[in-house]
């Protein structure tokens, strides 16, 4: 799938991905695909595969079954190691260098480095560039290595919960300086987080994740118009019929309330109260709902798996 | 072509404005290997220059006194010598012994472990370089640093040696004090024991754990493993003298392997069967008729040296080149 000039609409692509610590499956079975240009999100419970599989894209992890890749390239072709810029979890710096120190190990490791772009970075946190790494705060950390990774020009970024460990502010702070430099330099930015709202706020595709398995994958909102919360007055056990005949992803009643997250197939009938539902209540649906049927949209789908994906809002 | 020299400075980008700063002679992975382990490369030189010096010094007063002793008829020189050099000696020679410990333990150990255990080798493997480039310079460093540190404190310690070999050590040059400490010896176990360490840290994230397994590794090696790669290959000399001659005089600078009593078939018995003997005609008596001496001759040092040497340095390669291939291979 690559456009007229030979670069990949699909920043990611993965096909039947897998990956195996011992007996047990981190990744399984995994198809899904990440448009170029996207603010891409990656949410999931703890163990949901979501640090697997920004390693494996990011040549940390090995896979242990399907493909991968990248711009249209296998991800473990040489090539590809200017193109990823992969921000783990703790973000590793070197605590004895010096702040310039650590800019210069983007300089002299990677050969389309932007001094620019990165001492900007740094300078609009205030930092000193005779700072030691060690000496800095954990939002000053951030900042430096996110200075490192846009400093490397990458085409995909990959961001292990970059927000994970830092106070409101310094999160907001480089929440915003993340999407600024990656809307300037039209870089893919693939992101894991805990937190819904970050990902509300910042992204505008979400792939969601549950014990190594997709759950929902596509553009935000093309999924939340894919779903409806239905609440009403039920006094039967059980979902009502009119409801049933949708696709279900999650239903409650207490008393007589009667709520259920729905994705509609055509009009749904009878004296339902009909909303639709927000980010966090998709997600939480689905993370409760195991049996729940998966949903990609056409853009996350690849084209092994679109035709066993014949329901869905993309139809 | 001055407008080509003008270009080439700007596209440099902006190297102008770091007028004050040190040039820029390392690069790439080398600057960023150096610059991360420099603490440790700068205190091995500087501890290599300071031994190297003493050892230098003290040759010139060992030599000063030789020459001076050699001249004065009379004196017993291998006791002066004692008192004088002996203990120089023993500290050199330990110090000596230390050189494939600090390698193992100081540069091979943190080399890999360090980097996973703070998760450093993430940040170097996603930027542009290859893990197994990086990995190839991180060892190709080490060894360059070993080397060069081994090597020099083996020269000066050699040379210091050397003259006075007769008298150190009592003139036993086989023994591991002095054999694996002279020459090449010192250089290639050297670098055996940072491959140990280096190649420990592929299989154990914890630097500390890494250091005590190196330190480990030195002392089974001392004790077990060196003399496997000792054992067999010198062919040692022989001397036959009938038995009323006696004992055969060990040659000079030479070094005693065994002592053997032969019987009239060419048999060779114990050195005991006739130890207590008073006259030669007894040791006949029963059956005894020559004394075997099996020696090794101080020419023969050498060759020996670079045989072990090159032993121990085809494993010290060959875990290197494994360390290389198993990085490479699979991320850390």
């Amino acid at each position: 799938m690559t456009s007229a000039d030979g670069a990949s609409r699909w920043a990611v692509e993965a096909r039947g991905l897998g990956k195996r610590y011992g007996r047990r499956w981190a990744v399984r079975d995994l198809s899904v695909r990440i448009p170029a240009g996207a603010v891409c999100g990656l949410v999931g419970p703890n163990g949901a595969g979501k640090s697997t599989l920004l390693g494996m894209a990011g040549r940390l992890v090995r896979p242990t079954t399907g493909s991968l890749h990248v711009f249209g390239a296998p991800v473990s072709a040489a090539p590809g190691l200017t193109d990823i810029s992969f921000l783990t979890q703790d973000k590793p710096l070197f605590p004895r260098f010096t702040v310039e120190e650590t800019l210069r190990l983007g300089r002299e490791l990677n050969p389309r480095w932007d001094r620019a772009v990165a001492e900007r970075i740094v300078r609009s946190g205030k930092l000193s560039m005779a700072a030691r790494i060690g000496s800095l705060s954990g939002g000053q950390r951030s900042r430096v290595a996110l200075a490192l990774a846009f400093g490397k020009r990458p085409r995909l970024l990959l961001l292990d919960e970059p927000m994970a460990d830092l106070d409101p502010l310094a999160a907001h702070e480089i929440g915003g300086l993340l999407l600024a430099e990656a809307a300037e330099q039209g870089t893919t930015v693939v992101m894991s987080s805990h937190r819904m709202a970050d990902v509300a706020t910042m992204c505008d595709h979400l792939v969601a994740l549950d014990g190594g398995r997709v759950r929902l994958a596509g553009e935000v909102d093309t999924l939340l118009a894919a779903h409806v919360l239905v609440t009403g007055v039920h006094l039967t056990e059980g979902v009502p019929a009119e409801i049933a005949r949708h696709t279900v992803v999650e239903s409650r009643a207490v008393g007589r309330q009667f709520t259920a997250l729905v994705r509609p197939r055509g009009r749904i009938e009878g004296d339902w109260k009909i909303a639709e539902p927000g980010l966090e209540e998709v997600l939480l649906g689905y993370m409760r709902s195991p049996a729940a049927p998966p949903l990609l949209t056409a853009a996350a789908r690849t084209e092994s798996a679109e035709n066993e994906e014949d329901e869905g809002a993309a139809a | 072509m001055s407008t080509v020299a003008q270009t080439s400075v700007a596209a440099k980008g902006g190297d102008g404005e770091e007028g004050k700063k040190p040039p820029r002679i390392l690069r790439g992975l080398p600057w960023l290997v150096w610059r991360q382990h420099r603490v440790a490369y700068v205190a091995c030189l500087l501890l290599t220059a300071a031994g190297c010096v003493q050892m230098l010094w003290q040759r010139g007063s060992t030599n000063d006194f030789l020459d001076r002793a050699r001249t004065t008829a009379g004196v017993e020189l291998y006791d002066v010598f004692q008192q004088t050099y002996a203990e120089p000696f023993q500290n050199a020679t330990w110090m000596m012994s230390m050189v494939p410990v600090v390698a193992g333990v100081f540069l091979g150990a943190p080399l890999i472990a360090g980097d996973r255990e703070h998760g450093t080798v993430q940040l170097v493997t996603t930027q542009s370089v290859t893990r197994g480039r990086w990995l190839a310079v991180k060892l190709g460093m080490a060894v360059l640093i070993t080397i060069v540190c081994s090597a020099a404190l083996s020269a000066a310690f050699t040379s210091w040696w050397e003259p006075a070999h007769e008298l150190v050590n009592a003139g036993d040059w086989n023994a591991d004090n002095i054999f694996g400490n002279t020459g090449p010896v010192p250089v290639a176990l050297a670098l055996l024991h940072l491959a140990v360490g280096a190649a420990l840290g592929l299989f154990v994230r914890r630097t500390l754990t890494v250091m005590g397994l190196a330190l480990g590794f030195s002392f089974v090696w001392d004790i077990v493993l060196s003399g496997w790669f000792r054992a067999g290959f010198p062919e040692p000399r022989v001397l036959v003298n009938p038995v009323e001659q006696g004992q055969p005089k060990l040659p000079e600078g030479a070094v005693r392997h065994d002592n053997w009593t032969v019987d009239a078939h060419g048999g060779l018995h114990g050195f005991g069967t006739c130890f207590n003997e008073r006259t030669p005609a007894d040791c006949r008596a029963k059956g005894i008729v020559a004394e075997r001496l099996e020696y090794f001759g101080y020419d023969q040092m050498p060759g020996m040296q670079w045989t072990y040497a090159a032993l121990v340095l085809a494993a010290a390669v060959a875990l290197l080149a494994l360390t290389l291939w198993w990085g490479r291979r699979r991320p850390l």
